[in-house]
């Protein structure tokens, strides 16, 4: 069993970290179907150590971005507010949802990332006579350098409740799942606060880390942190999200993003055969 | 009522880079440490555990640090809004941590 010795969880973390640094993504999303199903772990267990690969990958990748200037930070705290109340709702629901039901809600996360994938994301254009909330909202607009005019770019904050109500799902979701839930935070920063998109993917990755933390607290104290699952896991993400900003580089996001979607849909299969008890047939 | 653009200074973006670039290297050094420690016949297993235990444990707690540095930066900075609304977040992860240690 792969998943069995330390050099292999450091190698799935690292391979799922650097494609979904790649695109954008944390790599929880991989990692606890992978450990689940392939690895034949305890899905809380998984979920344990992939709360702490998230936790990896957010504050591995957080430098680079601040030092762009993509960031936004202040539009970051007051959307971790949410994002960290999910996340308690999560730790606190965790105990109580069963295994089965675990399982489903992955498999309908993973389906919808693949629906993402598949979409292109789009710049938000806000209507000439859209109504932006005005006083302190405007606080949180600001500028990020764009390469491609060679000027910053001023951007504004819009519809800041609705990201907030979608931040908390996301946050409620990662504690469950032990997932970067960017399949609540791209809509939330895409299509709700109408960000450019350079800035969402920096800001929710900037996020992430904190909105984990929120949840990996609990859960190490609670013993589902086990160190020779997480370590090895945590490490490989670190290494891993290191690789997938070189990668960007030289790999075309487009195959990746076809090859991503397969493997999402793969494993979502997996985990819903998990839903209904059949382990059948899985790789062990 | 309008508010000036609010232009985040690079500084503090340039001091968070290096406390997230810092304290992702120091705890990935620890866990490094525990994993190859066992592989070269070095120390006890336990030990090594340790190890990797403390790295986990520096990686939980440095997004709740980066919080904390933002929260007193925008303190320092006159900007009570933004501090109160870090100190809230910080609130919340350790409320987050205390309870749900005690809800399995």
């Amino acid at each position: 069993m792969l998943a069995a010795s330390a050099l292999g969880l450091f190698c799935i973390a690292a391979g799922a970290s650097a494609v979904g640094g790649v695109l954008g993504m944390a790599s929880g999303i991989f990692i606890v179907p992978i450990l689940t199903t392939i690895g034949g772990l305890d899905i809380h267990l998984a979920i344990g150590a992939s709360i702490v690969s998230v936790i990896a990958c957010s504050c591995g990748s957080a430098a680079a971005f601040l030092r762009e200037r993509l960031t936004n930070v202040r539009l970051a705290i007051v959307l971790e507010t949410a994002t960290t109340l999910g996340a308690a709702s999560g730790v606190l629901l965790s105990g109580a949802v069963p295994v089965p039901v675990l399982y489903a809600i992955f498999a309908a996360v993973l389906l919808l990332s693949a629906w993402q994938m598949l979409r292109r994301r789009q710049v938000a254009v806000v209507p000439a006579d859209g109504k932006l909330l005005q006083g302190w909202t405007r606080r949180l607009d600001a500028v990020y350098p764009d390469r491609v005019p060679g000027r910053d770019v001023s951007y504004r904050v819009d519809r800041l409740p609705a990201g907030l109500g979608l931040m908390y799902g996301a946050g409620l979701l990662s504690a469950l799942l032990g997932i970067g839930s960017g399949v609540l935070k791209i809509p939330a920063m895409d299509t709700a606060l109408r960000l450019p998109i350079k800035v969402s993917s920096a800001t929710s990755n900037f996020m992430i880390g904190v909105t984990a933390a929120a949840s990996a607290g609990a859960y190490f104290m609670r013993g589902a942190i086990v160190p020779d699952i997480a370590g090895p896991v945590a490490l490989g993400s670190v290494v891993g999200a290191l690789l997938g900003a070189r990668l960007l580089v030289f790999v075309p996001p487009a195959k990746l993003r076809l090859v991503f979607v397969a493997v999402l849909l793969v494993l979502a299969v997996q985990m819903t055969l998990a839903a209904f008890g059949i382990h059948e047939g899985l790789p062990t | 009522m309008t508010h000036p653009a609010p232009d985040v200074p690079d500084r503090l973006n340039h001091r968070l880079a290096q406390l997230m670039a810092f304290g992702t290297w120091v705890s990935s050094g620890f866990i490094a440490a525990g994993m190859v420690l066992p592989v070269l016949g070095a120390g006890a297993r336990s030990y090594a555990e340790h190890l990797v235990s403390t790295g986990i444990v520096l990686l939980i707690v440095l997004p709740p640090v980066r919080v904390a540095t933002m929260g007193t930066w925008f303190l320092f900075h006159r900007d009570p809004d933004f501090a109160l609304i870090a100190a809230s977040v910080i609130v919340i992860i350790i409320a987050s941590t205390l309870l749900g240690a005690g809800a399995t």
